[in-house]
């Protein structure tokens, strides 16, 4: 074990090599993502809901921008926000300090995925400052529109590459270096690092979560990157690989692009039941329920994963004899998840609940994700699938399933974490109330989505004045109360930012333990200095012997204690 | 439920029945696991000197009590499964596809619809075949009781060809022709929509379907084949 010196200012706050710091590099630069994503959606939710809206810094949208802001507001979400906070942010944070280890196993490739990741999100602003704007062909960017959308076959490389769609590839490419970097790390320090003493049954299932989601996205991100450098080819050497005219096919596209693009929902759903695993029994004072089998099912959807990616693609054109395979496996997947959902329940029942913030967000998680887990049988039915593609059911189906993901169980997480990454505690009162406004805003927003979804709504259109069943009076009210639900949704993390400000600078101080936990993190000093432990802990048991009778005096029995 | 669109297809009604069939399975579920959840939380929450009982859930006499929930939830899967491929197998596999009386071309280009009917030989894909383009007001005209044969392929880009009266949708792909088949079971006229994003104006590629009686159906046919910019197919 090195020792650990006294850093620079830049050794420490830029290029920073400590596994904490580069989570907070992560997690903020995510928050500010998320943030500009969630302005977009206001954007053109604005644009629905009262169509001709002059709207500030981006005038009226016409069918060009609004395509362009919600392309741009997915690619943000998913891989600007979701993975950086959830995976890259949360893994680097927890998993050193819940192994017992001193850092990453490899702490400057550690910094150059951060690095890395900072490229892909200035080739990302890039892509809008270039001619034309940024891409506009939707964010799952099918060939042949997202070939050719503003592609000059005749110009030289450079001039299609300097254009939004060929930045946006290049940014996601390099964004998905940076996780692969990251992902090398978590694995290979979680499987040498864990304290002495630490089976891989006593890792608690956040670290296990994370480590099965970023086995989840280094397989299947090959396929998708080789997709991606096709398409780029396509723009910018004028090649055909997606070209039917010229000997291609448009849906080789798709299935590397889902072959990536259905594991990488569980990249993002995966941590968060871990952080949902980690806080429920904590503050209900109760041993996870089942906790080796909850594993043993999040390993099995981990895999079944690989196998349901063509349930993006039953309406596309692919042999509908595939789709019976696909909707079988996509429906089952909904066994190991109900699973881990009942045994989380259950692992409140006959506790000492305690509804603190991180608490109330894992709860919200439950109640929210639940709606989304249910109506995404509806949307793995093939049967029905053909009807219901494409409309806001699915739009209203996956946003609860990744709000609940990214931001009640992140929020979960912040709260959790938070006074063992900066010492304080966050404000109590003022958490409360950025949950519940929150949800109200992300209700109001989604819920209504279901109904103008079975109406036969379908999205990705800037103005419906075409269509008169969708000017009808209540599809109209629909599209008022989502957006102004959407803008709740996004004014409320106002306070989440005052929360965060006030907290960090004059908040309660926490003390090594204040959640009264067991895993390894709560030993080490609030905040933990660089090389986290004064002396490298040793693990006697598993995470969540909460209450345990043979425990005298105490209802919890850290990791490190005989 | 009523925001399902009335149905102008014979399939409609059996894709709605999935939609019912899973709303009633998984709205139960819904309803129990989220009581179950609730309940736990408010019967569970800390008391004064209280003390939270240790429960691992290892054992069979705990864990029962969500391996047997799982064990219907995998049935209820199942019978979901059964339904879904059902439904599915009858409107999308082409060896189930039954015998059609009438054959259309629906091509999707930037951003219209347009429709190639049989010309005087009655065969479809043969020199004399005639097009419907008539921008956004081109009109796809079917005749009511019979079934159609709809050959559906793309000029440029991807598109979807969506009727959400129909029930179903398709996306269709420049370079190739896929085949399905509709039964429209009411007359009326009907919005046909663009439901994969196709470029910059993809929200305005809105055409129409008109479902009219086979009398009105035979003289369309003969006005087309008469070259006579058939009254009826604009308005």
């Amino acid at each position: 074990m090195s020792a650990h010196h006294e850093q620079s200012f830049i050794s420490k706050y830029v290029f920073s090599i400590d596994h904490k710091y580069i989570a907070k590099q992560y997690t903020v630069t995510g928050m500010i993502f998320a943030f500009i994503g969630g302005l977009f959606a206001v954007a053109f939710r604005t644009q629905l809901a009262w169509p001709g809206t002059n709207i500030p810094f981006i005038g009226v949208l016409d069918g060009m921008k609004y395509n362009m802001l919600v392309t741009n507001h997915a690619m943000i979400m998913f891989f600007w926000a979701g993975m950086p906070i959830l995976l890259a942010g949360l893994g680097n944070f927890v998993i050193p300090l819940m192994l017992g280890a001193d850092d990453m196993a490899f702490p400057k490739l550690n910094m150059l995925s951060y690095w890395i990741f900072f490229v892909s999100a200035v080739l990302l602003i890039l892509s809008f400052m270039a001619p034309g704007g940024g891409a506009a062909g939707g964010w799952t960017m099918y060939p042949p529109l997202n070939a050719q959308q503003g592609v000059d076959p005749d110009a030289n490389f450079l001039v299609n590459l300097w254009t939004g769609g060929s930045l946006l590839i290049l940014a996601v490419a390099v964004e998905f270096a940076s996780m692969l970097l990251g992902g090398i790390n978590f694995l290979v320090t979680s499987l040498n690092m864990r304290a002495k003493g630490m089976k891989l049954m006593d890792v608690p299932a956040v670290v296990w979560m994370i480590n099965l989601a970023t086995v989840d996205f280094m397989f299947s991100v090959g396929p998708l990157i080789s997709g991606a450098v096709m398409l780029l080819f396509d723009r910018i050497f004028n090649t055909g690989f997606y070209d039917p005219a010229r000997g291609g096919d448009p849906i080789l596209f798709q299935h590397l692009f889902w072959f990536f693009g259905h594991p990488e929902v569980y990249v993002v759903l995966l941590p968060a039941i871990g952080i949902v695993a980690e806080i429920v029994p904590t503050f209900s004072r109760k041993p996870l329920f089942a906790s080796r089998w909850i594993i043993i099912m999040a390993t099995a959807s981990a895999f079944i994963a690989f196998i349901v990616w063509a349930h993006h693609q039953f309406v596309a054109g692919i042999d509908p004899r595939m789709a019976e395979f696909f909707s079988i496996t996509t429906i089952i997947i909904s066994v190991p998840f109900a699973f881990i959902f009942f045994a989380v329940i259950a692992t409140m029942f006959k506790g000492q609940i305690e509804v603190k913030t991180p608490m109330l967000w894992a709860l919200g998680f439950l109640v929210f994700f639940l709606v989304g887990g249910v109506t995404g049988i509806f949307n793995g039915s093939a049967g029905l699938d053909m009807y219901i593609h494409d409309t806001y059911f699915v739009i209203a189906h996956f946003h609860y399933t990744l709000i609940p993901a990214v931001f009640f169980a992140g929020l979960a997480a912040l709260h959790f974490w938070f006074p063992k990454a900066t010492g304080r505690m966050m404000n109590e009162t003022l958490g409360k109330l950025h949950f519940w406004i929150t949800s109200i805003g992300f209700n109001m927003f989604a819920f209504p989505l279901f109904f103008s979804g079975l109406y036969g709504e379908h999205r990705r259109i800037f103005n419906y004045s075409s269509y008169q069943p969708m000017m009808a009076d209540w599809i109209i009210n629909i599209r008022h109360v989502a957006t102004i639900g959407a803008m709740i949704l996004a004014a409320a993390q106002v306070l989440l930012f005052i929360n965060i400000i006030l907290s960090a600078t004059s908040g309660e101080k926490a003390g090594k333990n204040p959640w009264k936990c067991n895993t390894l993190e709560w030993v080490a000093d609030s905040p933990p200095p660089h090389g986290n432990f004064a002396t490298p802990p040793s693990c006697y048991r598993g995470p969540y012997e909460y209450s345990n009778p043979k425990r005298s005096g105490s209802d919890f029995w850290p990791q490190n204690e005989q | 439920m009523s925001f399902l669109p009335e149905a102008y297809s014979s399939v409609a009604a059996d894709i709605y029945g999935v939609f019912y069939l899973i709303f009633y399975i998984v709205g139960i579920w819904f309803v129990v696991t989220l009581g179950a959840l609730f309940y736990g939380v408010f019967t569970s929450l800390k008391k004064q000197g209280g003390k939270a009982q240790y429960i691992t859930g290892d054992d069979w006499a705990q864990s029962k009590w969500i391996w047997i929930p799982l064990i219907l939830v995998f049935m209820c899967d199942l019978l979901i499964d059964v339904k879904t491929a059902n439904v599915w197998t009858k409107v999308e596999i082409a060896e189930k596809m039954p015998q059609n009386d009438y054959d259309v071309k629906i091509v999707g280009r930037q951003f219209q619809w347009e429709f190639t009917y049989p010309g005087p030989d009655g065969k479809l894909f043969t020199e004399d075949d005639i097009q419907i383009a008539d921008g956004n007001d081109g009109e796809l005209v079917l005749p009511v009781g019979k079934i159609t044969k709809l050959h559906l392929t793309a000029a440029d880009v991807l598109h979807s060809f969506f009727v959400r009266e129909f029930g179903f949708k398709q996306d269709v792909i420049p370079g190739r022709i896929l085949t399905r088949w509709v039964e429209p079971i009411k007359e009326g006229r009907i919005e046909l929509t663009c439901a994969e994003i196709c470029g910059p104006n993809h929200g305005t590629m809105r055409n129409w379907v008109k479902v009219v009686s086979q009398e009105e159906f035979n003289s369309f046919i003969k006005n087309l084949n008469s070259g006579k910019k058939v009254a009826m197919a604009t308005k």
